[in-house]
């Protein structure tokens, strides 16, 4: 047999139960070729679970019909015909309200966020902190020897600890503080301005020397204890006065009136030719007195004197 | 123009399950969506569409209330319903814009960005199983 080629692809085409039904819509709406129309035709023709498949899509295009023709609750439709224009004049007028309210905050919150940045760029604190700041103003003349100055500093916003100056100080005198919180060098200077410039006071020791040789010794030596204690002189050593270092030797250790000096110095000079001398001594008297370390040794004796430095102050 | 946009969104409202209040307020916002874009015409058809499925999504976010107690008593719904509820979105979305709400093939398909022929399979295969729900 001749087939023509239509022919012979619809004998090769083999509509099967799946294929039917997958194409049932398409078949059912007519968008079909013939070649797929006739096949499923013959196969609807052949099997009644397909037939039945076609039934149900046609009931539930039906069924779609009848819903598309209900009607809508006609208060929903009008209400949405009627407030067409009712939402949106509703919205325009929200959002009318939103931009008068922000218009509104705009002065208030600009200004805040402005006085934010500028105390976070400045932050004036800090200028308030590292300023020097005069807290107390010292008089030296009126100044005690120790001046404690008994009262909290408030710099800044932090309580710091009681100072003390001490007299003398150099001028101006700069006292730095430090915080004692954060540990770091705060610099609160403080100058105390001062009028004039302190007086460095002598102190300085000093111890008189003297030497005398004498003819009778042991007579004189005496006479010389005596007159000592009669001018005001009081044992400073550890020995008594005239202590007999060697038989020939006397050693007179004593404090004496200042004034008294050039009346000792008279009196032994009748015993013969007198010597005194100064030196620096770390032993400060009290003003008004000196203290004087007096050898008085026999004069037709040979022997060489003891020097003072090696019997200083037994 | 808009009597007719406004049936089919209320349409599809109805048949998507959004209660009255939700399908009024969506049913308005797509009106007016729909006018800033100048899309209310005829032609526009597949805009339609695509507001009508972002509303729905937008309705979805929030909790939408499902099926509440309408007075459509003409047709029963129950079937619908069940349909709604248990076969696949994508084929009650075809079903309803195609048969329901009678956007066509070429609409359907520009709107969702698939091919005609996808809308078809899709539809077919809901209205079978649409068919199944009626037969019992």
């Amino acid at each position: 047999m001749d087939f023509s080629p239509i022919e012979r692809h619809i004998k090769r085409f083999r509509m099967t139960r799946f294929l039917c039904h997958e194409l049932l819509y398409d078949f059912h709406i007519g968008r079909l070729d013939d070649l797929r129309r006739r096949a499923i035709e013959e196969h609807l023709k052949e099997h009644h679970d397909s037939r039945q498949e076609l039934e149900r899509l046609k009931s539930a295009l039906s069924y779609c019909e009848l819903l598309s023709s209900v009607g809508l609750e006609n208060d929903l439709v009008e209400a949405l015909c009627e407030s067409r224009g009712t939402l949106e004049s509703t919205l325009w007028k929200s959002s009318q309200a939103v931009r008068e309210k922000i218009w509104r905050l705009m002065p208030p919150v600009l200004l805040a966020t402005a006085l934010t940045l500028g105390l976070v760029v400045v932050k004036p604190w800090r200028l308030l902190r590292d300023q020097p700041t005069t807290i107390a103003q010292i008089n030296k003349k009126t100044l005690n020897p120790v001046v404690p100055i008994d009262v909290p500093l408030t710099v800044g916003l932090r309580q710091l600890d009681v100072i003390s100056v001490v007299n003398p100080m150099p001028s101006p005198m700069i006292v730095s503080l430090f915080n004692p919180i954060e540990g770091k060098s705060k610099s609160q200077e403080i100058k105390v301005a001062q009028d004039e410039k302190p007086q460095k006071p002598v102190v300085q020791g000093a111890l008189w020397r003297a030497n005398i040789s004498v003819v009778n010794f042991s007579a004189t030596w005496p006479l010389i204890r005596d007159k000592i204690v009669e001018l005001g002189g009081h044992v400073a050593g550890s020995v008594e006065l005239g202590w007999l270092r060697r038989p020939n030797q006397s050693y007179f250790h004593f404090s004496l009136p200042e004034s008294n000096q050039e009346a000792l110095r008279e009196f032994l000079s009748t015993f013969g030719p007198v010597r005194f001398s100064k030196q620096i001594h770390p032993r400060v008297m009290p003003e008004g007195k000196i203290r004087i370390i007096l050898t008085v040794k026999d004069d037709l004796s040979n022997e060489p004197t003891i020097p003072d430095s090696e019997t200083d102050s037994p | 123009m808009d009597k007719k946009v406004i049936e089919k969104v209320a349409r599809f409202c109805v048949f998507s399950g959004f209660d009255h209040g939700l399908s009024q307020v969506i049913s308005q916002k797509a009106i007016i969506r729909l006018r800033r874009r100048e899309a209310l015409s005829m032609q526009n058809r597949s805009e339609w569409i695509k507001e009508f499925k972002h509303q729905a999504q937008v309705a979805d976010r929030l909790g939408r209330k499902k099926w509440s107690d309408r007075s459509e008593s003409s047709v029963d719904l129950t079937s619908w319903k069940a349909f709604f509820n248990s076969v696949d979105p994508v084929e009650v979305e075809a079903v309803l814009l195609s048969q329901i709400l009678g956007f066509s093939d070429l609409e359907i398909s520009d709107a969702l960005g698939v091919s005609e022929g996808t809308v078809r399979y899709r539809t077919g295969h809901g209205l079978r199983k649409l068919g199944g729900f009626l037969s019992y």
